[in-house]
């Protein structure tokens, strides 16, 4: 069965047939001789109305479309009404569009025309004219019905390209929210993890990779706390963590620990905010945090400073009362002695003498090394060869270690090293360090200690390994003063050497377990250079 | 209480082949006398004054000391002043600074030859062997460089 084409189907609606087909065919030859003047009178209504004037560009223009306007007349009444007079027609209707006729005007103008034609039919064809004027007004109501189909589908294409307009613009607005989240979230100094319901990992910045030295593949999907070994001091971050993701109200800052790839733990300041409950996304909480490793050592250190210059202060002081009644026991003992040794020498008695010196002499010694510890000189800054350093205190504790049954080796890199420093001061640090390594060997039978210099981009660095039973608790402050697990120790030995590291703007640390504990000591460079390229 | 130690030698006139030693005392005269007596008893001659003033009073006489010897404190004035004055008139004369505050007594401009600095509590026999280095490195002036004042060994 032949399918209704659209034309056909407004022709039935405004029941068009052959037999008006004939009768605008047989119209046409009476009306044609009509047809210029109605072209004539057609386009000097327009000239009246100043927005369908504004369409026409010249007067060869209104010619141009004159002579159109009789073709158009002819074709009407043409007879013959199938798909490509409506194409035709359709055509048209689209130029009007495309010239910017407004919509108005093909009703008026249409008007004008029936009125034209009609007044002929009634003139010239006297019975037939009623037939013949109602199938002008069927056929022209078709022409308007095609025309004005021009003018929706204009419109349909308008709105569908505003529509589209406006998702391109939406999206690209979309689009440049989602690029300036994306890089916030990603450039921010900050740790931001977004937690879904259970408490496991959706999100996971660059910033939280880069403190963690983990990357997001792996840990999408692994709950936060076991997956970062996040713990506090107090064990209150999981119930936080519980209240957060429950919606409660936003918790205030806590500080954890976080372990990194590296096994190192890192000081952690976060802040738990809950991210709402919208259904499309499964994070429900943002954990964001600080890194706050550096701050809090560097507050440690400042700490650490001014405790010492308060030390400082008071033991000067101090050292100036204390030396000056040593010194009277000191000469009355020294006076004693030998006196005693003039009366034919009393043994026991220049023994007694003896230990009162040794014991004034001790403490003098005490007092000098907590000035020093207390009150440093100042460091004398001067290039040093990394080799020429280490090779001197290996010189200087080699008959030690032979004593202890430790074995010493010196492990440096291929080529010499020049950096700035107080070489009496290092020397001082490194021997601290070794005698410390060998009498914790000496102390288990004999054992092994290594000198090793190195270079790292910035730092000299200095290890100093012994393969002793480690330190007794390796988070016990050790380079406090007074701090001593050795008897007879003063426990100024390594607060002084973290003093002369920190005056090198240098840091010292310690890693210990049983067999294996390294002191290591990093000094900047500074404006050193390779002596031996 | 203790017993005061006399300063039993301070107004013996001293031979004139012994070293001589002015000591100006500091605030523990007692262990001051002390080391005056002992170092007599080691052969020395030794004055003692009582502050800067008295020292300097001293060196405008003959015989002049060999050696200067001070346990002034370093926050007095005198130890400076006397060091500049004795520069001035005995251009040479050793020092010797027995003091509590040694990297104090370093900061000051104390004039050439560098004063040799005792850190208290000092040992005896070393300060003794320090003075008797120092005297046979630096021979006797015999002349005054002022007019000598009255003869007055004993400056308390």
């Amino acid at each position: 069965m032949h399918d209704e084409t659209r034309f056909e189907e407004l022709k039935r609606y405004v029941q068009f047939d052959d037999h008006d087909a004939a009768l605008l065919l047989r119209f046409r030859d009476v009306a044609r001789p009509e047809f210029p003047r109605i072209a004539q009178v057609f386009y000097d209504r327009i000239r009246e109305h100043d927005e369908a004037h504004a369409v026409f560009s010249s007067e060869e223009q209104i010619h141009r479309l004159q002579r159109s306007l009789v073709k158009w007349l002819e074709r009407v009444c043409g007879g013959v009404y199938d798909d490509a007079y409506c194409a035709q027609t359709a055509h048209i209707g689209q130029t009007h569009v495309r010239v910017g006729l407004p919509q108005r005007y093909m009703f008026t103008a249409m008007a004008l025309i029936r009125l034209e034609l009609a007044a002929i039919a009634r003139r010239e064809l006297a019975s037939d004219a009623p037939p013949t004027e109602s199938a002008l007004s069927r056929v022209l109501d078709l022409e308007l019905a095609v025309m004005l189909q021009a003018y929706k589908d204009s419109y349909v294409d308008r709105v569908r390209q505003a529509e589209r307009q406006e998702r391109r613009v939406l999206d690209s607005a979309l689009a440049r929210a989602e690029h300036r989240y994306v890089n916030a979230v990603e450039a921010a100094r900050v740790l931001i993890i977004g937690l879904d319901r259970q408490g496991n990992i959706q999100l996971f910045n660059r910033e939280a990779e880069r403190v963690s030295g983990r990357e997001r593949g792996e840990l999408v999907g692994q709950p936060f706390l076991a997956a970062l070994c996040i713990e506090d001091d107090l064990g209150r971050f999981p119930e936080l963590l519980e209240r957060g993701l429950s919606g409660a109200a936003p918790t205030q800052a806590i500080e954890a620990s976080l372990q990194a790839r590296n096994g190192k733990l890192r000081s952690i300041a976060w802040s738990l905010t809950f991210g709402g409950d919208a259904p499309e996304d499964d994070i429900v909480l943002f954990a964001m945090g600080t890194d706050v490793t550096d701050s809090r050592a560097m507050e440690e250190r400042t700490r650490q400073h001014e405790k010492l210059a308060a030390i400082g202060t008071l033991a000067a002081g101090l050292a100036h009362e204390i030396r000056n009644p040593l010194n009277g026991a000191q000469l009355h003992v020294s006076f004693l002695e030998r006196a005693i040794r003039k009366k034919d020498a009393d043994v026991e008695m220049l023994e007694a003498t003896h230990v009162v010196s040794e014991e004034i002499k001790r403490l003098a010694d005490l007092v000098t090394e907590f000035l020093d510890f207390a009150r440093p000189k100042p460091l004398q800054m001067k290039e040093i060869g990394l080799f020429k350093l280490c090779e001197h205190v290996v010189t200087l504790v080699s008959a030690q270690a032979a004593k202890a049954d430790v074995k010493l080796r010196l492990d440096l890199p291929s080529s010499d090293l020049a950096f700035q420093g107080d070489a009496a001061k290092l020397t001082q640090v490194l021997l601290n360090l070794t005698t410390n390594a060998i009498e914790a060997c000496r102390d288990n039978g004999g054992g092994n200690v290594c000198l090793r210099g190195r270079r790292n981009p910035r730092h000299v660095l200095l290890d100093v390994e012994d393969d002793g039973p480690g330190l007794a608790a390796p988070d016990a402050p050790i380079f406090d003063a007074f701090f001593s697990t050795k008897d007879g120790g003063t426990g100024l030995g390594l607060a002084i050497t973290h003093r002369i590291v920190s005056d090198h703007g240098g840091t010292i640390d310690v890693t210990s377990r049983p067999a294996k504990t390294i002191f290591r000591v990093l000094i900047p460079i500074a404006h050193s250079e390779n002596l031996n390229p | 209480m203790y017993p005061s130690i006399p300063n039993t030698e301070s107004v013996e006139p001293a031979p004139a082949d012994r070293p001589r030693l002015l000591l100006v005392e500091g605030d523990d005269v007692r262990t001051s006398r002390r080391l005056a007596n002992m170092l007599r008893d080691d052969g020395f001659s030794v004055e003692i004054a009582r502050d800067g003033a008295h020292a300097i009073a001293r060196f405008m006489r003959a015989p002049y000391p060999d050696v200067l010897v001070s346990e002034l404190s370093v926050g007095q004035a005198d130890l400076s002043a006397l060091a500049r004055f004795v520069r001035a008139q005995r251009p040479g004369l050793p020092i010797v600074i027995v003091t509590s505050r040694p990297n104090a007594v370093r900061e000051q401009e104390l004039g050439e030859p560098e004063p040799l600095v005792f850190t208290k509590p000092i040992d005896y026999f070393v300060l003794r062997e320090a003075l008797l280095t120092a005297v046979r490195q630096c021979p006797r002036s015999s002349q005054p460089s002022l007019e000598a004042a009255p003869s007055d060994q004993s400056m308390r």
